[in-house]
């Protein structure tokens, strides 16, 4: 499966402009760093929002604060050892995705586009750490200053 | 001449003073009140109890407890409305019109109804707030999901929606507020 995102340059930079250092932590989580985001289990986008009129053809990418997914939506996968189902509500939109249990087995179901996919657990826990160290890399190198927030700096700073 | 200075118990009028006199009546009610109620709402009672005996200890200062419990009372039964305040683009009024209002041009993003203005976002956000079951803790965030009873926008797919997702921060300041699918 695959979990990644893009660097939007323009949107960092107009993300700047509101100084990070001194932002609300909760907006940095909420949005800040709007950026094209996919969810590929199997061949299945469950990111792609289903077009409109005569485009045919779905883009795989939903605009998301990574810093959310980063987090939020780690703590979210992380919840379904616990309860053997878990919801992430995609912030934004409202979407939600849905992880129910079946033993190591994780089904997907999102609301994005109403696909569901099947994946191990240990490979869904990957992609969502994955996600979240390539996040506080990115944003480590790009947004230098994010490192003295108070909230966000520590959490750059966690291996 | 609230004391009692003809018998000597005090002269000079400077204790018996009509706020005593209430304090010590407030006392005796809250008194009454833990010895006749059994347990309930004890810390409301004792607290109210608490205040009247420093009223009483407090010159010109009357009725701490009956404020203590209406306090205390009212706590429990007034939801928490979040305040929403002008903001940036980033959170609050200015964030919500630029991203989710009628007239913005982002796409797969849900947005409120050409119909509702700053004065009707007021309201969403308030029966948001007393219609919505409980404050879900996500990160460094606050988030409520409600139904607020009447069509409000469109979800990001374009369906019409009475549902509503609030986000605020620690501070109980909106970040952002947008509807959300059917639930």
């Amino acid at each position: 499966m695959l979990l990644e995102f893009q660097v939007d340059e323009a949107a960092l930079a107009a993300d700047r402009e509101v100084d990070p250092r001194t932002a609300d932590a909760a907006t940095l989580q909420e949005t800040y760093f709007l950026m094209p985001t996919r969810l590929q289990v199997h061949q299945d986008e469950l990111f792609a929002v289903p077009p409109k009129g005569h485009r045919k053809n779905a883009s795989p990418w939903l605009e998301l604060p990574i810093l959310h997914v980063a987090t939020v939506g780690l703590h979210k996968v992380q919840d379904i050892c616990k309860q053997s189902q878990s919801t992430y509500t995609l912030p934004g939109s409202g979407w939600r995705l849905r992880f129910q249990a079946s033993g190591q087995d994780i089904l997907i179901h999102s609301e994005v586009n109403g696909r569901q996919s099947c994946v191990h657990y240990t490979e869904l826990l990957a992609a969502f750490e994955h996600f979240a160290s390539t996040v506080k890399e990115v944003l480590g190198r790009k947004v230098p200053e994010l490192q003295e927030h108070p909230y966000w700096g520590k959490w750059l700073k966690e291996k | 001449m609230g004391g009692a200075p003809v018998n000597g118990i005090d002269p000079a009028g400077r204790w018996l003073t009509p706020d005593t006199i209430l304090d010590i009546g407030f006392i005796a009610y809250n008194i009454y009140a833990l010895a006749t109620g059994g347990r309930k709402a004890l810390g409301i009672k004792l607290s109210a109890l608490g205040a009247d005996i420093g009223g009483l200890l407090i010159p010109g200062v009357t009725g701490l407890g009956t404020a203590s419990r209406v306090a205390r009372e009212g706590k429990k039964l007034l939801p928490f409305v979040p305040r929403l305040a002008q903001g940036n683009l980033k959170m609050g009024l200015e964030h919500i019109v630029h991203r989710h209002w009628h007239s913005s041009g982002f796409a797969h993003v849900s947005k409120f109804g050409a119909d509702v203005g700053v004065k009707e976002l007021h309201g969403i956000i308030h029966d948001a707030a007393t219609r919505g079951t409980d404050w879900r803790v996500e990160g460094a965030s606050r988030v409520i999901e409600s139904n607020v009873g009447r069509v409000i926008g469109t979800d990001p797919a374009g369906h019409a929606t009475s549902w509503v997702s609030v986000v605020i921060n620690q501070a109980g300041e909106v970040i952002t507020a947008y509807p959300i699918p059917l639930r």
